[in-house]
């Protein structure tokens, strides 16, 4: 029982992505062909082609859309792994007035939809005159509690002597968090990294709304403007760069995976 | 000249007192065993002599300078702490070099000051391992290398031994000593094994509840403890404590008198006018009648411990003194152990038979008044 319903789940998560393979690789007269009865061609392409990828390798700004996607996820994991590194280590090791409470505070951010927040961001980014740049859409979400949230938790694993011996052994503030902290918490640093990088394959509304400039638009915003309600769509087109988005991210996801399950911080104790 | 001058310190956790105005002195090269039940604020007074936690008063002077304020790294302290705190993520060899980079010390005199501490502690087979690949003594003497590596002035041990099996302990515990001996540095000991204290301390400081109760060599301590504290804390098996009083010029014990005059002079004075008292043998001081008058109860053999050429016996008194429950809880209450409702004596005889008296000699008693304080000849207490 529990069996079938895995292999049912499996299924439901896997079938959008197969629709969205085999239909990229279709031409566009045989999209709804084989729709009404079910067989291997409602599945898989009859007539396999790679005209899709090829019309959305030559579609005008799509491969600097990428670049902005795969940059702007290199940039946000990047300054985000090290802002939460540093919030993190303040909060697990430093003792102030305050500190649970604005531990609390920063997770409660978690729960506020970006919906709500979104005018008021805008007309910050636009007052400040960073609206249509790259900055203007990654610096409001540089911070993250997410990050933090994990990063504390990994610093907290890491056991107080260890901090306490390289105080005393001659290190520093910095030097303890280089030394004797980050060696130690390397998996959560990579999950967190990894975490945020792919995070940025989901941003939608926010850069549709900090930018107009086709040239400075991610990828992903940019292929779901291929899709045309008033006019006949390209599924085809629509689909082959929609899986050419999405592969920078599984690639790197794909690399990276195994790091994040080898890795956990080990304790010099017994 | 003194090393090390603790004046005052006193530490509040929250509401909880953990260390009340406490002065101590440690002078050069003196290995000093801070002993005591857990929660007694030892490792509290260790964190402040370090610099890992602020005094809320009072202040820490080494080699006559004040390092109350000093950040940690600038105290050229270095501590071994209970669970090691070696870096996992370090080889032994980086482990023991980490202060020295810290110092930024060339790279050749790190590598053969690395070189020089792993021969003394036999660590050379062991250089390129991880903590992970190491057993708890390797591991205890990585830390213990780690610490000695850049010569401080001051060493401070975190109850070291506490993760050894039994069997390591001693061996551990002798290359402690011999290492200090051999540096001549001040060392201050944590632990709340009494054996530690006894075989490796200079001086011994017992702490409890955050005062110091008596602070003196083990031996001072075992011969005249100030309290009943100290008396039963230092010694392989408690003393017997019994409730006692002082009337007509006669000291009792439940139905067993005996004249204060058997007592010496300075005794006799200061025990003259005194009501009810606490009296304290060790197992080892009581014996068979004597013949000679004396203190003695009667009563019967319980049950005995043998253990190699010794035997514990629990002797239980026909008077019913022993247990009175209120006297048992003061006692307790003073003496940090439930007292048992016997008496234990240890002797080598075998010959003994299951009923007769055990005599209290005269020359062995503790004697406290109500409070568990030592009444008599004053201990040797020296701060």
């Amino acid at each position: 029982m529990t069996r079938i319903f895995r292999i049912l789940a499996a299924l439901a998560f896997l079938l959008p992505m197969v629709v969205l393979l085999s239909g990229s690789f279709r031409p566009n007269a045989e999209m709804y062909r084989y729709a009404d009865d079910l067989s291997l061609w409602t599945i898989l392409p009859r007539t396999p082609t790679l005209d899709a990828y090829a019309r959305a390798l030559d579609l005008p700004v799509f491969l600097r859309q990428l670049a902005n996607t795969v940059g702007l996820g290199l940039f946000m994991a990047s300054t985000t792994t090290v802002v939460s590194l540093m919030t993190a280590f303040a909060l697990a090791r430093f003792r102030f007035r305050g500190r649970e409470g604005l531990f609390l505070i920063m997770l409660a951010t978690l729960f506020i939809p970006i919906d709500v927040v979104l005018p008021p961001l805008f007309l910050v980014v636009r007052d400040i005159g960073l609206i249509d740049s790259f900055w203007g859409m990654a610096l409001p979400f540089i911070f993250s509690p997410l990050g933090v949230y994990i990063l504390r938790q990994a610093i907290e694993e890491v056991p107080r002597e260890l901090d306490h011996a390289a105080m005393l052994d001659g290190a520093g503030p910095w030097e303890v968090l280089r030394t004797a902290i980050l060696p130690n918490v390397k998996g959560a640093l990579l999950a967190c990294w990894l975490m945020h990088f792919v995070f940025v394959w989901e941003w939608y509304l926010w850069p549709l709304t900090a930018m107009r400039r086709d040239s400075g638009q991610l990828a992903q915003v940019a292929v779901s403007g291929l899709i045309d309600p008033l006019r006949s769509t390209d599924y085809a087109l629509v689909f082959a760069a929609a899986v050419i988005t999405i592969l920078p991210a599984f690639l790197t996801f794909l690399l990276l995976q195994r790091f994040l399950t080898a890795s956990g911080a080990t304790t010099g104790g017994k | 000249m003194s090393d090390l001058v603790l004046r005052a310190l006193s530490k509040t956790y929250g509401q909880t007192p953990v260390l009340a105005d406490l002065d101590l002195v440690a002078r050069k090269g003196e290995l000093i065993v801070l002993v005591g039940p857990s929660g007694c604020g030892k490792s509290t007074l260790l964190k402040l002599v370090a610099g890992l936690e602020p005094p809320d008063t009072g202040s820490v002077h080494l080699n006559g300078r004040d390092i109350t304020g000093a950040e940690p790294r600038h105290r050229n302290i270095a501590m071994v702490f209970q669970n090691y705190a070696l870096y996992p993520h370090l080889s032994v060899a980086d482990n023991m070099a980490y202060p020295l980079r810290r110092l930024k010390r060339p790279a050749a005199e790190i590598a053969a000051r690395v070189a020089e501490t792993a021969g003394l502690l036999d660590l050379q087979p062991l250089l390129n391992r991880r903590p992970a690949q190491l057993s708890g003594g390797q591991k205890q003497r990585v830390a213990m290398a780690r610490a000695i590596i850049r010569d401080p002035d001051l060493f401070l041990l975190d109850e070291p031994l506490s993760n050894l099996d039994t069997g390591l302990r001693g061996q551990v515990r002798a290359e402690i000593l011999a290492l200090q001996r051999r540096l001549g540095r001040t060392m201050l000991y944590v632990t709340h094994d009494q054996v530690d204290a006894q075989t490796m301390a200079d001086r011994v400081v017992i702490l409890r509840g955050g005062h110091i109760q008596q602070n003196d060599t083990a031996q001072a301590i075992y011969d005249r403890p100030a309290n009943m504290f100290a008396a039963a804390f230092l010694c392989t098996s408690p003393p017997n404590f019994v409730t006692a009083m002082v009337e007509n010029g006669h000291m009792r014990i439940g139905s067993s008198t005996l004249p204060l005059t058997a007592f010496s002079n300075e005794m006799r004075s200061a025990l003259a006018g005194r009501g009810p008292l606490i009296i304290g043998i060790r197992p080892e001081s009581l014996c068979t009648p004597s013949g000679a008058p004396g203190l003695a109860l009667s009563g019967e053999i319980l049950h005995r411990d043998t253990i190699g050429s010794e035997q514990l016996v629990h002797f239980r008194p026909d008077d019913p003194a022993l247990v009175d429950p209120a006297a048992r809880d003061r006692i307790e209450a003073l003496s940090g152990r439930r007292p048992p409702q016997w008496l234990t004596w240890a002797t080598a005889r075998r010959d003994v038979p299951d009923t007769g008296a055990l005599e209290f000699p005269v020359q062995d008693l503790m004697i406290f008044d109500a409070a568990g304080d030592a009444i008599g000849p004053p201990s040797g207490f020296h701060a």
